[in-house]
């Protein structure tokens, strides 16, 4: 992308109203990342079918806010309740309550606004470096290799989702096999829509992740509520320990940086592997750090530099999650997955056409990346010690919102009244996955990328005549080919071997 | 006491009938054939879903036979008396919400619907009738304001 074209989406970026809705996306996203309970995926979803009434730059502004600073948000709950507010601070809650309890509250409120912005800035600066690259490297591809991007894609989530494979693949399946509703990508045939003109555009993506990750949450919570735990939560949320100050001394914030650098960059590589959030990035970077720190002792018990590494290890993969979408077409994690969709409905399609066809808007979404860093950083130094009071909103005043707004949202994308039916049954569906311990990743993904997966394998073949040798005859697809059957043997060989060995030992 | 299931026998038997649903559709149908009528060797328009749905009775019939084998070891939720008090609330707030979709699709009436739905699920979460009649109003006029005065989505009060 040339220097015009980034003068140019600047300039578009700059206006009002984009920041003002820049602003309400980081004010939305830190009361929904504060609350736990609450996920940015949740925020993204239910309120992506609402961004479709503005102008897609203005939509995107909010979008980028509040996902971005609902990350960084996850570590108010996990710093003052000892709960993450989104499963991507969980190791914040390891160093960050020890911290508050010690009266340093403060102090990790501070730390963690300043490094997940040193994380989140680091992974957009390697978006901004790497995208175009990559992107120019996918013009060569053609559908075998998409069709085996969008295989690797659902194979990883597949793998990586949950603690059973079987489950995820099953889900992966029957995503897939939803995505064949309505017409056929080829030959324009319809297909299972039962004699209705509602079916023959196929299953909307976005009420089914509106009603998954809306309704579907807001039911599991009120399956699962315990309400003496939750009294018990109330009553320690009123408690307010003194925070004491926000900003870390010039020292400190000088030894934690090279550090948390280093941990943005890697957390940046693992937000760009499909399927690996900002919850396997931070454990992984909190677990590494702990292993290699001088102070290995403190990690956990109130330990600054834990509580840096993690804040930047979860927004540092925000920015490897957009390049793996913004390049391949590939979703880094369900927000992602949610943006395809998001962008799909603005009639642009993930990969090298964001690069030349539509480079002025991709571009502005880059610089509403950075954008969103600085307001989220600026906004969390000055509400620090006021945040808490976020935290004092109770369960079901969250549910009856997300429940209406699930409604809204889901009919607000086509006025369409088959929208919030599907919205609702995605809703049913995404409770019993979590009941019956499912991982909606794969289904999700599999909806999402079940077009792809088949248009490309069709058309790979109707280029080969039939031949199937077409997907290891071409480098790109065999590589990819060997990685996703990588992904499908490596656990059942350590199982075989864990097996092995324990029946060693029995004998 | 806790109740335990029958591991994933169950869900097993449900992916195999959606499986076996899917693979009659597609071959009962003439349309979607294996092979396209184009040329030769390439997929036709029931290619994908014969496929899947093979796959997933395939994956089904693992699920079932674990689940079989597993004959009750596997607990998915300890389900304690507040649990068990908590699926009557969930079902009622299930129930709530379809009656609202259908009161909506029948009457038009969409805003009343939200000042209903919001007052029926704050009762139904014990808030106090004070708060409740506040909380649905406040809601209710935020969404009217929001998304019919400010974005113009159809709805109807």
């Amino acid at each position: 992308m040339t220097a015009s074209v980034w003068m140019e989406g600047l300039g578009l970026v700059l206006q009002p109203s984009v920041l003002l809705f820049l602003c309400a996306g980081v004010l939305i996203g830190t009361a929904i990342g504060a609350l736990p309970g609450l996920s940015a995926t949740m925020g993204i979803a239910i309120m992506t079918p609402i961004t479709f009434w503005f102008e897609p730059v203005d939509g995107f502004a909010m979008l980028m806010g509040l996902w971005n600073a609902a990350i960084f948000a996850g570590g108010i709950s996990a710093i003052l309740v000892n709960t993450p507010g989104t499963p991507a601070s969980i190791t914040q809650s390891f160093d960050g309550y020890a911290l508050y309890r010690q009266g340093k509250g403060g102090l990790a409120l501070g730390v963690n606004v300043i490094f997940s912005f040193m994380g989140g800035i680091i992974s957009t600066i390697c978006l901004i470096l790497f995208a175009d690259p990559i992107a120019k490297f996918t013009v060569s591809f053609g559908p075998a290799e998409y069709f085996m991007l969008a295989l690797f894609g659902i194979s990883m989530m597949i793998a990586v989702a949950g603690n059973d494979p079987l489950k995820g693949l099953v889900l992966g399946f029957a995503g897939i096999l939803l995505s064949c509703v309505g017409l056929d990508p080829i030959l324009s045939i319809p297909r299972f829509t039962f004699g209705s003109t509602n079916l023959l555009k196929g299953i909307s993506f976005i009420p089914v992740m509106v009603g998954m990750f809306g309704i579907g949450e807001v039911l599991y919570q009120i399956f699962c509520r315990k309400r003496e735990s939750e009294k018990a939560e109330m009553e320690a949320r009123k408690v307010n320990l003194k925070l004491g100050r926000i900003l870390p001394d010039r020292k400190k914030m000088l030894s934690l940086t090279p550090r948390c650098i280093i941990v943005s960059l890697f957390s940046t590589v693992i937000g760009a592997i499909p399927a690996a959030g900002g919850d396997i990035a931070s454990i992984i970077c909190w677990g590494n750090s702990k292993k290699v720190s001088k102070h290995a002792e403190e990690y956990g018990k109130g330990s600054v530099e834990g509580l840096a590494v993690s804040s930047s290890a979860n927004n540092g993969v925000i920015g490897g999650a957009m390049t793996t979408m913004m390049t391949l077409g590939i979703p880094g994690d369900a927000v992602t997955a949610i943006l395809i969709g998001s962008l799909t409905m603005y009639g642009m399609q993930p990969g090298i056409k964001m690069f030349t066809e539509n480079a002025v808007f991709t571009s502005q979404i880059m610089i509403l990346m950075v954008l969103a860093n600085i307001a989220f950083l600026i906004f969390g130094l000055l509400t620090a010690k006021i945040s808490a009071k976020v935290l004092n909103v109770a369960q079901p005043t969250v549910w009856v919102a997300v429940s209406i707004l699930c409604v809204v949202g889901s009919y607000a994308l086509n006025n369409s009244y088959y929208d919030v039916l599907i919205m609702f049954v995605a809703g049913l569906l995404g409770f019993l996955f979590k009941v019956f311990d499912f991982p909606t990743g794969p289904f999700v993904l599999g909806l999402l990328l079940g077009g792809m997966l088949e248009s490309n394998l069709r058309r790979a073949l109707v280029m080969s005549k039939g031949s199937y040798d077409i997907f290891v005859t071409r480098p790109v697809s065999c590589v990819l080919l060997i990685v996703v059957l990588l992904t499908f043997l490596v656990p059942v060989i350590k199982a075989a071997m864990t097996n092995k060995t324990s029946k060693k030992k029995e004998v | 006491m806790q109740k335990k299931l029958k591991g994933d026998t169950v869900p097993g038997m449900i992916t195999i009938l959606i499986g076996i649903f899917f693979l009659v559709k597609t071959l009962a149908t003439d349309n979607l054939s294996f092979v396209a009528t184009t040329s030769d060797g390439v997929p036709g328009a029931g290619f994908f879903p014969c496929i899947l749905s093979g796959a997933l009775i395939f994956s089904g019939i693992i699920l079932m036979i674990r689940g079989l084998r597993q004959n009750g070891e596997k607990q998915y939720v300890a389900l304690d008396a507040e649990m068990r008090g908590n699926i009557k609330i969930l079902l009622l707030t299930v129930a709530g919400l379809a009656v609202f979709l259908a009161f909506w699709y029948l009457t038009d009436l969409f805003i009343v619907g939200v000042l209903l739905f919001a007052v029926f699920l704050n009762k139904l979460y014990e808030r106090k009738w004070k708060y409740t009649i506040i909380y649905a109003v406040i809601f209710t006029v935020f969404i009217y304001l929001v998304f019919m005065a400010a974005f113009s989505i159809g709805f109807t009060v």
